[in-house]
């Protein structure tokens, strides 16, 4: 299709999309959409970008959103609401909307770091138990190295050894960071037990440097507040997943040969309701079955755009 | 098979319904989308439409194509809205209509794929461009709201907003034929 064209075609679907379009832009519009099979193709991938914009960039509607959380009986079952709502005819069908699908209304950023902070992640082993901080083992804020570009803004975080400050792990073969998420002011959004939060994060390599194959690590944990609190006064000392309420792995992402491209991967988990925080980690494992070889260290592994994301899912419930 | 009055229905078949009906939404919306061009009516056209469902829902036999089914009831919704909205006269005919429904029916599955690519194709454009293009999902494409917001003339934000689409079309459609086998 000839530039001018497909510029004009997009002319048409913005003014469509705005209702700006005059009566002979409309007939034109339809005429072209009706005879020309590409156009009808582009006119298609114009409507999944809008599908897409408003859900990489969108926000949720107040409106619809608060309505539903207000009333408390008709908060537990979603659609139990929606089917009173219709019985009763007591709400309009966007309020019912809602209650049918209050995961379409709700989706909270928890969380988005794309390292351009220029605060160093800390190396010292421990997984933070303050709010804001990277630590774990050894990584480092990086610009652009060689065929490798930061996915956004000017740096990333590059994955250096698979151990940490004073403790050097030969047998060691991953290396990961973590975050502490403080989900508190998100109480009311747990009680239900359908909130489901999302990791994600673009991962990067080049693999010529270095042998493999590499796996991207996401895993999330949720806690409570008495086991953080424990912690940080020293009076638990043991793994967080001793006592953790509940966790997710995913730790099988391979990651591809090509540094020119991000490779996005994720993972989510169903928070329990008594969950106060979220600790996630980020990091890369070297799979190679060689046991000869040192894995500890990780030369040119890069994650960037971390993101956390909270909806509402409701649960699958067995036959 | 449970009666066809929503109050009288099991619990379990209320969350089969949520269920299914969560996980079509945005493929629903997208078919919509592509039958009206318009995000607001499409949104007004499902919430109608989801209704619909949840109504007739005793009809539709588990273990079969919720999304076909589904659409079925929203391209009728849709048809029904343009007779009853005063802006009947911009919307497409019904012949129109029919095909595009038809070929976005062929054409759905890509649409995950495209809005993956679409993220990826975000991070390339400047955050101001991406801000407005934020902004105008806000607006749901609204240009005078904008153009308010923004203080910026309608006739450059409208030309601004048209090229970011056609450019993440492009880079959206490049993407794809890069992860074609």
């Amino acid at each position: 299709m000839k530039t001018e064209h497909q510029k004009r075609l997009f002319h048409l679907f913005t003014a469509h999309a705005s209702d700006t379009l005059t009566g002979e832009e409309h007939d034109e519009l339809q005429e072209t959409l009706r005879r020309d099979a590409e156009a009808r193709a582009l006119w298609f991938v114009h409507q999944d970008i809008e599908v897409g914009l408003h859900a990489h960039l969108g926000q949720p509607h107040p409106q619809i959103t608060h309505p539903v959380r207000r009333s408390s009986w008709t908060s537990w079952r979603p659609l139990t609401a929606a089917a009173a709502g219709l019985a009763l005819g007591l709400f309009s069908a966007t309020l019912v909307l809602g209650y049918v699908v209050p995961s379409l209304q709700m989706r909270i950023e928890l969380f988005s770091d794309s390292f351009e902070s220029g605060t160093a992640p800390l190396a010292n082993g421990k997984q933070p138990l303050e709010i804001g901080h990277w630590g774990g083992d050894y990584t480092e804020l990086t610009p652009a190295v060689g065929r490798i570009k930061p996915a956004t803004g000017q740096h990333m975080l590059r994955f250096v050894r698979a151990d940490y400050e004073g403790q050097h792990l030969p047998e060691s073969f991953s290396s990961d960071s973590f975050q502490l998420l403080d989900l508190r002011p998100y109480k009311k959004e747990l009680t239900e037990g359908t909130a489901v939060v999302r990791l994600s994060a673009l991962f990067n390599g080049d693999l010529t440097m270095a042998e493999g194959p590499f796996s991207c690590v996401l895993k999330l944990y949720a806690l409570d507040a008495e086991l953080v609190e424990q912690r940080r006064s020293g009076a638990f000392t043991g793994s967080i997943r001793e006592r953790m309420l509940a966790n997710s792995s995913s730790t099988r992402v391979r990651l591809d040969a090509n540094p020119a491209t991000w490779q996005k991967a994720g993972n989510e988990l169903r928070l329990p309701p008594g969950t106060d925080y979220l600790m996630i980690q980020v990091g890369m494992t070297n799979d190679s079955k060689k046991t000869a070889e040192p894995k500890d260290a990780f030369p040119a592994h890069y994650v960037d755009r971390v993101q956390v994301v909270l909806a509402h899912v409701p649960e699958v419930t067995l036959p | 098979m449970p009666s066809s009055t929503p109050a009288g229905s099991s619990e379990h078949r209320h969350e089969e319904f949520v269920a299914l009906l969560t996980a079509s939404h945005d493929r629903l919306l997208g078919y919509l989308l592509s039958l009206l061009g318009r995000w607001h009516d499409a949104q007004d056209v499902l919430q109608r439409a989801s209704l619909l469902m949840w109504q007739k829902f005793a009809t539709f036999e588990q273990g079969t194509d919720f999304l076909a089914w589904a659409s079925t009831i929203c391209f009728y919704e849709a048809k029904t809205f343009q007779r009853t909205v005063s802006r009947a006269a911009r919307h497409f005919d019904e012949h129109l209509l029919e095909l595009l429904g038809a070929e976005k029916r062929e054409d759905a599955r890509q649409q995950e794929q495209r809005v993956r690519a679409l993220e990826i194709c975000l991070q390339n454009l400047r955050e101001d461009d991406r801000q407005l293009l934020s902004l105008s999902c806000a607006d749901h494409g609204g240009i005078a709201a904008l153009a308010e917001r923004t203080g910026r003339p309608r006739s450059t934000l409208y030309n601004k907003l048209s090229h970011l689409r056609r450019l993440l079309a492009e880079c959206v459609m490049n993407r794809m034929q890069e992860s074609a086998p």
